[in-house]
């Protein structure tokens, strides 16, 4: 999965991989703690967001 | 090819990134109106005195790796509203100037400037009931 590129990763994770669609939320956890502003609720919030999002993508 | 993939790596990298921006200001917005109503005071204040006093606490949490300043500390933040919470966090956790985040608020960089000064008065007020209570 580390190889992969987010768009690689995006294209598996919207297909049900589990595990690429973590490695996506792994690689922009820096980015979702700085917008989360610390806050647990905040954090799940746009982690579903984006679930979503990667799920309606356009590839 | 390549640079048609690299087109399309750097589009999806920036609709990640629009999504936690948007989903992120969305729950913001969401939470302004639910809890954090409330206009904002323009108070005379005397913000140095303010800030260094914030300065000596947070020095003295640091040095000390006291478990129990870490709980009061938590509970104290949690005092605060909301905007009020994001903006220490933007500031004193993630390191970010008043306009980067007045930038990931939008608000004006006055606004985060006051909102800082307020809850900093609430963690001062906090501190200080908690300590009388403790004596």
């Amino acid at each position: 999965m580390e190889n992969k590129s987010l768009y690689e990763l995006g294209k598996l994770a919207q297909a049900g991989d589990d595990m690429a669609m973590l490695e996506i939320i792994e690689r922009k956890k820096k980015m979702l703690k700085r917008y989360s502003f610390g806050d647990e609720d905040r954090y799940q919030f746009i982690i579903l967001k984006l679930i979503e999002g990667i799920k309606n993508y356009k590839f | 090819m390549e640079s048609k993939n690299d087109y399309k790596e750097e589009r999806f990298d920036s609709f990640l990134n629009k999504t936690i921006i948007l989903s992120a200001r969305n729950y913001f917005k969401k939470q302004m109106n639910i809890i954090d109503k409330e206009r904002l005071m323009i108070n005379d204040m005397d913000y140095s005195a303010i800030l260094d006093d914030f300065a000596t606490l947070n020095s003295s949490f640091l040095s000390t790796e006291d478990i129990d300043v870490s709980l009061q500390l938590k509970s104290a933040l949690k005092s605060l509203s909301a905007i009020e919470q994001a903006v220490i966090f933007l500031l004193y956790d993630e390191e970010l100037s008043q306009k980067e985040a007045a930038e990931i608020l939008e608000v004006y960089s006055k606004t985060v400037s006051k909102i800082k000064i307020r809850a900093i008065n609430k963690l001062k007020r906090y501190f200080k009931e908690d300590s009388e209570n403790g004596k």
